[in-house]
């Protein structure tokens, strides 16, 4: 029992001794990384420069709250300010640089991708099988950590390019022919 | 400093240190490669059918043990896995059981192993053939045999604590372990690790590879082999029968060589359809023994200096399900998916003998077996409209159930010393089916009330019709305060064992010098109706919890949960009926049976307690942090009604005991975790309560103990870890019988410690374990 007692008061010492070297993250919401990833994914892609002076992102039918506004909101990619656009179909895609998709059936996502095909428009989602179905950027979960995957062919078509720092950290997928 | 004074600094430390770091750092400031690192909250799928939700909005309680901290273990099998970090599971180690020895049991909140619910990938995992029927924790029930399945193959285990008969049906009483298996994402990769228990025997060596080969669109097939090797403990007492005393009985872990094989594969075809399929294979052969055999008991010429009787179980096991799912366009999703369970025990003897066949007797028998097979067909559909979710399904499930004999010498006379072969009048088929039918409707509020309920109707072709109902509710007071409570009623039907099981045999009654007959005999014997068996009944549960959630900071959160489980009708053996009464006695003697049992719906249970979980993260520079989790259990079990006159307190000591008294009412898990990258050092701290034991008719107690689990883990690179650690490294083991002296159990006996510790006794266990991706 002794031990145990020890091993209890090292414990409770160590956290009060190191409670000031905290800096960083720790376990966080799935949402959050989703979208500060889709916030971070936009700084990686060139050739969809805006052209009203602000970086627009697109979230189709938002899944995701406020959290759009709270971590993306009043940040600068590319030099730009970020504006957040809520829409609930792809008339309201204007101008926009980016598209989050989100979960949605094969026919449903077949026929958006046909849609923003040739706009320079980037498309990222966490549908399952969205790289190999046509989308640009996947994001998908591996354990408790969130992983890429990328059809390359798709953004060139579109004309977008993508750094080669974003593609040594992703898996790079061959998409379907749309 | 005492320890309840040390634990509430550690607990104030916890909650006090987040007000340091409560503010989240800005997401869009954190590298992508970082965010690619962070590790997300942890989601169950269990306990809902509106999908995976994260485990602290869920609307009850839920743990979740992760792929990685299943590998920090170091540990073999699954039950030890649990045991390791869920408070409030047991799965005692016992030996000289017969089948117990090799079929763990186990069990959630100090209820029984058939009172707990296995999924894998949310389909029911069926039960094992074995039905225990020595002095054991779950003594007349038959447990899943969750050690079937290959660690390896596993992502992530989540533990559902509360009643769900009303989502899943039978069984989900005391709690319902879903076990999730790898999908896409997970490359190749081998695994070893070899160990040795701290007296020098008990080694174990297990080697498992996992592949995995991706398919279109996120699909994939893993293949997971893994093959395990144990040498058994010995931690048996001196003989004292004999003229020179000595260690002759093997008491401790068995000798056992498991293979397992788990193939699972999701195959999205270009259209919305998706098959996919698991299969599960195991292949167990252990050994144990009974009581050694003396001279004094043996004038065969066959074994002169007495023997030790070697019990052999050879298991086979398969899970296969195979199934389609798809989603119409007006997001309508449906799967349809049929699963096939089955399990086979084998009893081999050795080294033994008939005494009635003296020197002609042989040495090796085959004493029959076990076989159950679950068949279970399911379509559910589940569609989303707007804040409600949707969902219903049909289940059809064929079960069957067969006790094979074994060969005549096996059971005829005296039988097989150490284990009597099943006689031809014991083996039996036996068969049911039932369908049953669901519906759940959940409701999500934006502002933070969620609603579930559930309505399940089931038709069993022997006992009849059982209906379940589940209303559960949560509500986010403010950001991290979240209030939930749940009712639900619940069942179990009688399994096939213990409506068709029977064992009988033989010995000389001395007082005549004729062969009498004892055993377990099946209600629907006419002996038993004879002495008042009835048709088995379903036990029926209603269940109530009540807790919080408390996320002062994303680094802290706390749980405290409520239970209240009360379940009627519950189904037990009767104790050995050898004619207290007249009555009883005239049934017996017309029978030439000396002694009988049978299951009958004997008493109403209730079950209390509580579930309290605290977490913490301390993050340090370079993305090294400081884990510390402290987690407990209690449970208060009592016997509230007695409904059988041949089950009572007074008649029953050992039985009502075991059900109040022979689990540890408390248990607590300190977990903490310093990573300094690429170092990993885990501590992990068990407590396990007080518990008792019946012998004869004397209650004996045995203390709470602590054991320390230790694991230093080395990321040589990205593919290559390396491990070295131990399981109870300061080999702690129960203390002795108090009081009790005898040749069999007694602190100076053959089995010096009780059967029931929840940590067994053969002490300490150091491994090291290496793991290579490619």
């Amino acid at each position: 029992m002794h031990f145990v007692n020890k091993w209890l008061c090292s414990c409770t010492v160590l956290l009060f001794l190191l409670s000031g070297a905290a800096t960083s993250y720790a376990t966080e919401s799935e949402d959050s990384v989703k979208v500060a990833i889709i916030g971070k994914l936009a700084k990686f892609v060139s050739g969809n420069t805006p052209s009203d002076h602000h970086f627009t992102i697109a979230v189709l039918n938002n899944p995701f709250g406020t959290l759009p506004d709270k971590i993306l909101q009043r940040k600068m990619i590319h030099k730009y300010p970020v504006n957040i656009r809520y829409i609930q179909s792809l008339k309201q895609l204007k101008n926009a640089q980016v598209l989050y998709v989100p979960k949605m059936n094969h026919r449903a996502m077949k026929k958006l991708l046909q849609t923003v095909r040739g706009k320079k428009v980037l498309t990222i989602s966490d549908s399952r099988g969205f790289a190999q179905r046509g989308g640009m950027i996947q994001l998908y979960r591996k354990a408790q950590n969130m992983r890429l995957k990328i059809n390359l062919h798709a953004a060139q078509q579109a004309g977008l390019r993508i750094r080669s720092s974003l593609l040594k950290i992703a898996d790079i997928v061959e998409g379907d022919v749309l | 400093m005492n320890l309840k004074v040390t634990a509430l600094l550690l607990t104030l430390a916890c909650w006090l240190a987040p007000v340091a770091w409560a503010e989240s750092p800005d997401m869009s400031d954190v590298s992508l490669e970082n965010l690619l690192n962070t590790d997300m909250e942890l989601k169950a799928d269990v306990g809902s059918r509106s999908g995976e939700r994260p485990l602290l909005d869920a609307m009850a309680p839920v743990d979740v043990v992760t792929a990685k901290q299943i590998e920090q273990t170091g540990l073999h099998a699954l039950t030890d896995v649990l045991r390791y970090y869920i408070a409030g599971f047991n799965s005692p180690e016992t030996s000289v059981a017969d089948g117990s020895d090799h079929v763990r049991a186990f069990t959630l909140r100090g209820m029984a192993p058939d009172q707990v619910l296995v999924l894998v990938n949310g389909k029911r995992l069926h039960s094992g053939a074995l039905l225990h029927v020595n002095g054991v924790i779950g003594r007349g029930s038959s447990g899943v045999d969750i050690n079937t399945i290959a660690l390896g193959a596993i992502d992530r285990i989540e533990v559902l604590r509360d009643g769900a008969a009303a989502q899943y049906g039978s069984d989900a009483i005391a709690g319902v372990i879903n076990i999730v298996l790898k999908g896409s994402g997970y490359g190749n990769r081998i695994s070893t690790s070899a160990g040795i228990h701290g007296k020098g025997d008990g080694a174990r060596f297990r080697a498992s590879t996992f592949l995995s080969m991706p398919l279109r669109y996120d699909g994939f097939v893993n293949a997971t082999l893994d093959a395990d090797r144990q040498q058994r403990t010995s931690r048996g007492g001196l003989d004292r029968r004999l003229a020179v005393p000595r260690v002759d009985t093997h008491v401790g872990l068995p000798q056992a060589t498991n293979y397992r094989a788990v193939v699972n594969a999701e195959m999205p075809l270009a259209n919305d359809l998706m098959p996919f399929m698991t299969l599960m294979v195991n292949k167990r052969n252990s050994r144990a023994s009974a009581f050694y055999r003396p001279p004094s008991i043996n004038s065969s010429p066959l074994f002169p200096q007495g023997f030790l009787p070697q019990i052999d179980a050879a298991i086979t096991d398969y899970h296969a399900s195979a199934g389609i799912k798809g989603e119409w366009g007006n997001g309508l999703a449906w799967e349809l998916t049929h699963t096939y369970g089955y399990n086979d025990f084998g009893f081999q003897v050795s080294n033994s003998m008939n005494f009635s066949l003296a020197g002609a007797s042989p040495t090796q028998f085959d004493n029959g077996g076990l076989r159950f097979i679950q068949q279970t067909t399911n379509l559910d559909i589940k569609k989303q409209l707007g804040a409600w979710d949707l969902a219903a399904g049909l289940e059809q499930r064929l079960e069957s159930y067969r006790i094979r004999a074994g060969e005549p010498a096996s059971y005829n006379g005296t039988a097989t010393q150490g284990f009597a072969g099943f006689t031809t009048t014991n083996a039996v088929r036996g068969s049911r089916r039932n369908h049953a039918f669901y519906a759940d409707i959940a409701y999500h509020h934006a502002a933070g009330l969620s609603l579930d309920g559930a309505l399940r109707s089931e038709r069993y072709s022997d006992f009849g019709t059982a209906n379940t109902m589940k209303l559960a509710g949560s509500y986010t007071l403010t950001d991290g305060v979240l209030f939930r409570s749940g009712i639900s009623s619940g069942f179990r039907a009688p399994s096939l064992s213990q409506i068709y099981y029977s064992q009988t045999s033989s010995f000389v009654d001395t007082a005549t010098n004729t062969l009498v007959t004892q055993g377990t005999f099946r209600p629907s014997d006419p002996l038993a109706i004879a002495l008042g068996a009835k048709k088995l009944q379903a036990e029926k549960s209603r269940h109530f919890t009540l807790g919080m959630v408390y996320q002062p900071s994303r680094l802290s959160s706390l749980t405290v949960d409520y239970f209240l489980t009360q379940v009627n009708d519950r189904i037990m053996l009767s104790n050995d009926l050898a004619g207290s009464t007249l009555a009883q006695a005239a049934v017996l003697a017309a029978n030439n049976v000396a002694k009988a049992r049978f299951f009958t719906n004997s008493l109403n249970t209730l079950t209390q307690g509580v579930d309290v979980r605290l977490n913490h993260e301390l993050p340090l520079a370079q993305r090294n942090s400081i884990n510390v989790g402290l987690w407990f259990h209690y449970n208060r079990n009592r016997v509230s009604h007695f409904i059988d006159p041949l089950l009572t307190q007074a008649q029953l000591l050992d039985q009502v005991d075991r059900l109040e008294n022979g689990q540890p009412k408390t248990a607590w898990r300190i977990l903490g975790q310093y990573r300094h990258q690429p170092w990993l050092l885990t501590v992990n701290l068990n407590r396990y309560g007080a518990y008792r034991q019946v012998i004869g008719n004397q209650a004996y107690a045995f203390n709470p103990k602590w054991t320390t689990d230790m694991d230093i883990h080395y990321d040589w690179n990205s593919d290559i870890e390396l491990a070295i650690g131990g399981n109870n490294v300061f080999g702690t083991v129960p203390n002795r019988w108090k009081g009790l002296s005898g040749d069999f159990y007694g602190y100076n006996g053959i089995k010096p410690y009780s059967r029931y510790s929840p940590f067994g006794y053969s002490g300490a266990y150091y491994y090291l374990r290496a793991s290579i991706g490619f």
